[in-house]
């Protein structure tokens, strides 16, 4: 039976399956293969579907945000901030600022934490196991923060519509800003594991190249876009929450491998810090919530709104009819778009590449199958 | 009676004496690796089996034991239970060679502490390193699916590629001590006075590079990494038979730590013989500098592993080929030159 | 340039790396011996639900029902009665612990402040009947502990 493979020398079809100890999640991609090139590839999806779209539709706005937590579970600060504001964009609420500085900070604690499992698992598939364990260890810190301000350490439903559920703890600040006088010091560490390492610049630079035309033809958002050397951030953009009165720098990169996304991922966890550090400082007091009626009826109509998830682009487009729980809630997932690239950018690299630009993507199989 | 004891007692005790010491060194260095790795990941390794976690690899060899054997139907059957033999036997043969300090008095008796000392010992290590090489692609080809194979065909070509390496950056050193033996070559050092790491970097780190690679440890370890393709060349092994690999290279991290030490780094001479006032040193007796050398770079192995990212392997055969290669040819036409002008 | 040639052969940023791990080498670790240890809790952590009683001993709980319409997936269910001092009280309050989020919608809608989070976190049972927790097992005494264990 492998005697006419070998004679016809066709290419073998082989299945990166949904087991795999490196796709990020139950991601299954068929290949084929030419010897180790890649010839062609396709991704198939759909094992971790659980009908979040279907549920929405029987959930009151508020019961439904604890669900958009599972969306992208790995930073589901975000996911929670858009719905909250895409509700709050319909109704036509004004947040109280303190309100908007405090969602901030929470949501790029949550693009650090994001980033840092992003960096471990990318080098973990790489083969450097130590970058892996240090990454979660700075992550512990950041979850702490988190259930002190909330409870929880992962899934938040800290957001109201609104404003917050409960207003920051006593000590809150100082906790924060210890943090965050400590954290470049490991980013520094990280880099000097790796940055100049000679054996990650081979394994990285010029591998899963992908220009910036092709890169909006495909759709692409976030940091793996901002790599191709396209400067667009939603923040700068479009801004919302409180911004646009902060100062920070977009990172690009220009080539477009897999080192660009990585040093561009590195250096927003840099401006992450600056961020935070704005926010604690220029952050007024007063209320938390705005006067927002129990019961919560929007007026029909419909709405999309989008932020800049550490992912990319998350959106949610929101068709009302006049009650209480949404009519059709349709979610734009980044990793989901994202995910397409992913053909065009193993095109004629060998299987031990693919690992590599699989993490350099940074999808989460939560978002890509809702 | 004297025939006895020289030619059947002696050989025989110290072969269950080396046997034992791999496998308890074996057996150690498990436990230590998970712990020294834990250790620089800001973790514990395992701690709890044991004081300080030491008996933590007889539970896994027990583990091992206990498993079912696996036995796939399509298998070649002869050649699927005899490759872990092969790679297992020679990595435990070669330490019949390697001398362990200098000779003891024992009963009035003058035992060497090495098994066998060859003329040709250096040649037969290699040799025997290179069968086991055959164990490892025929442990991939017994199992006949497409993932062992994969990885049988990847591991077999970067074994050939650096045992090339790996032998010309030794010629570099022979020059200096005229004989292939393992115990000669150390006598060498100890009449130069100088050991060879010192006049001989580029062969040392050369072999070093080769030796890593030769042992399929990180950065090499491409053919059994688990997050390209599952499980490389023992995908298809279960139980005792996975052991035998496991164990084997181990065995093998031992035998390059052994290899380097002798060739390089003096056996089992103490550091600094010309110093006067450091002759308490003396007091030790040589095997312990032995162990102590050996240990170093035991740990370098480790250290090595828990810090790298991993090589492609096609960017592993070029550094072989294109960088290794090259630089040991060099290194013996440089060396040779400099030999006959001092001579 | 030169500098550039040195670093490339002598392996420099190899060596940056490995100073990095041997550094973390010597640095505390970060392990909690888990039966032994336990993690500390902040505040407002949330663990199991439970209900309250007051000062004097009376349930705070008044079977308003605001926490069975806060709930995404309905996990609660009450069957109250007026008492004889025309005050509606939970006869049967269950709760499934099954499904539960943890999300803490029905801790903010409560308006007397009756169902709270402990700080349990050990939750595991055999018995899947155990995870439907009715009332007497809701509230914090010794007759629940043997369930559960508390932080």
């Amino acid at each position: 039976m492998r005697k006419t493979y070998l004679e016809h020398t066709k290419e073998i079809i082989m299945n990166m399956g949904p087991q795999h100890p490196s796709t990020h999640g139950v991601l299954r991609i068929k290949l084929w293969l030419d010897g180790e090139t890649v010839v062609k590839s396709e991704p198939m999806i759909g094992y971790l579907h659980r009908g979040i779209e279907k549920l929405a539709e029987y959930r009151t706005y508020t019961q439904f945000m604890p669900i958009t937590d599972r969306l992208d579970y790995v930073a589901a600060a975000s996911n929670n901030l858009a719905w909250v504001q895409a509700v709050e964009k319909l109704m036509e609420i004004e947040v109280p600022r303190r309100a908007d500085f405090i969602r901030v900070i929470i949501t790029e604690l949550m693009r650090i934490a994001n980033h840092l499992v992003w960096l471990g698992t990318q080098a973990n598939d790489i083969g450097a196991v130590t970058v892996l364990l240090y990454c979660f260890r700075e992550r512990e810190e950041i979850l702490d923060i988190f259930e002190m301000f909330c409870g929880a350490r992962l899934t938040l439903n800290a957001f109201r519509i609104g404003g917050l559920a409960h207003d920051i703890p006593v000590g809150f600040k100082e906790k924060v800003k210890n943090f965050i006088e400590r954290f470049p010091k490991y980013i520094d560490d990280y880099e000097r594991l790796l940055s100049e390492n000679r054996i990650w610049l081979k394994r990285t630079k010029n591998v899963g190249i992908i220009n910036a035309e092709e890169a909006i033809n495909l759709g692409l958002s976030g940091p793996s876009l901002r790599a191709s050397g396209v400067k667009w951030d939603i923040r700068k953009s479009n801004p919302y929450a409180v911004y646009d009165e902060l100062e920070f720098d977009i990172p690009t990169g220009e080539v477009g491998d897999v080192y660009d996304r990585y040093k561009v991922r590195i250096e927003e966890m840099r401006q992450s810090i600056r961020i935070i550090k704005q926010a604690l400082e220029q952050m007024p007091n007063g209320e938390i919530r705005a006067k927002v009626p129990r019961i919560i009826k929007p007026p029909p109509g419909e709405i999309y709104h989008s932020i800049e998830a550490p992912k990319g682009e998350l959106g949610f487009y929101i068709v009302s009819d006049g009650s209480t729980m949404p009519y059709r809630v349709k979610i734009r997932a980044p990793s989901f778009v994202n995910l397409q690239a992913l053909s065009k950018m193993i095109e004629g690299h060998l299987v031990a590449d693919i690992v590599a630009i699989i993490g350099s993507i940074d999808i989460v199989l939560g978002e890509i199958d809702r | 009676m004297n025939i006895f004891v020289d030619y059947i007692l002696i050989p025989i005790i110290k072969i269950l004496f080396i046997i034992t010491f791999v496998f308890v060194a074996v057996l150690i260095l498990i436990w230590l690796e998970r712990r020294f790795q834990g250790f620089i990941q800001s973790r514990l390794g395992p701690n709890r089996v044991g004081p300080q976690g030491i008996l933590q690899s007889i539970a896994d060899a027990l583990k091992l034991l206990t498993k079912e054997d696996v036995v796939p139907h399509q298998v070649d059957k002869f050649i699927f239970n005899l490759s872990p033999i092969i790679v297992f036997v020679t990595a435990l043969v070669v330490f019949a060679f390697i001398p362990f300090g200098t000779d003891l008095t024992l009963f009035g008796k003058k035992i060497s502490l090495y098994l066998a000392d060859l003329n040709v010992g250096l040649l037969f290590i290699i040799g025997f390193n290179s069968i086991g090489v055959f164990g490892i692609i025929l442990g991939g080809w017994a199992a006949k699916s497409k993932y062992p194979l994969l990885g049988s065909l990847r591991s077999a070509s970067q074994m050939i590629s650096y045992e090339v390496a790996l032998i010309m950056s030794l010629v570099s050193v022979l020059f200096f001590t005229r004989s292939l033996s393992l115990v000669e070559i150390v006598k060498a050092q100890q009449e130069m006075k100088v050991w060879f790491a010192f006049i001989q970097p580029v062969a040392l780190f050369i072999f070093f590079v080769a030796g890593v690679a030769e042992s399929n440890r990180l950065p090499f370890d491409l053919p059994e990494a688990e997050s390209e393709l599952v499980g490389g060349f023992h995908t298809e092994y279960s139980g005792m038979k996975f052991a035998f690999y496991f164990v084997a290279e181990f065995a093998h991290i031992l035998f390059f730590s052994a290899l380097v030490t002798i060739l390089f780094f003096g056996g089992w001479l103490r550091p600094f013989p010309n110093v006067s006032w450091l002759s308490f040193l003396d007091y030790i007796p040589p095997v312990f500098w032995f162990l102590g050398k050996l240990a170093f770079f035991v740990f370098l192995f480790m250290w090595m592993r828990a810090t790298w990212p991993r090589y492609r392997y096609d960017q592993l055969e070029m550094i072989s080929w294109k960088w290794l290669i090259p630089l040991a040819l060099a290194n013996i036409f440089i060396t040779g030159f400099i030999v006959i002008l001092v001579k | 340039m030169i500098k550039k040639i040195f670093r490339k052969i002598f392996l420099i940023d190899l060596i940056m790396g490995l100073l990095v791990t041997l550094k973390y080498f010597f640095l505390g670790k970060v392990t909690v011996q888990y039966p032994e240890e336990r993690l500390k809790l902040q505040p407002r952590f949330r663990g199991l639900l439970r209900l309250y009683k007051d000062e004097q001993g009376n349930d705070l709980c008044i079977a308003c029902g605001q926490c069975i319409r806060a709930c995404p997936d309905s996990l609660i269910s009450i069957y109250s009665e007026r008492g004889p001092d025309k005050k509606l009280r939970p006869i049967t309050w269950t709760f499934n612990l099954n499904r539960c989020m943890f999300c803490g919608l029905c801790v903010e809608a409560c308006p007397t402040n009756a169902i709270r989070f402990s700080h349990e976190y050990e939750l595991a049972v055999y018995d899947k009947k155990k995870l439907y927790i009715h009332k007497k097992d809701m509230y914090l005494d010794e007759n629940t502990r043997k369930y559960f264990k508390e932080n």
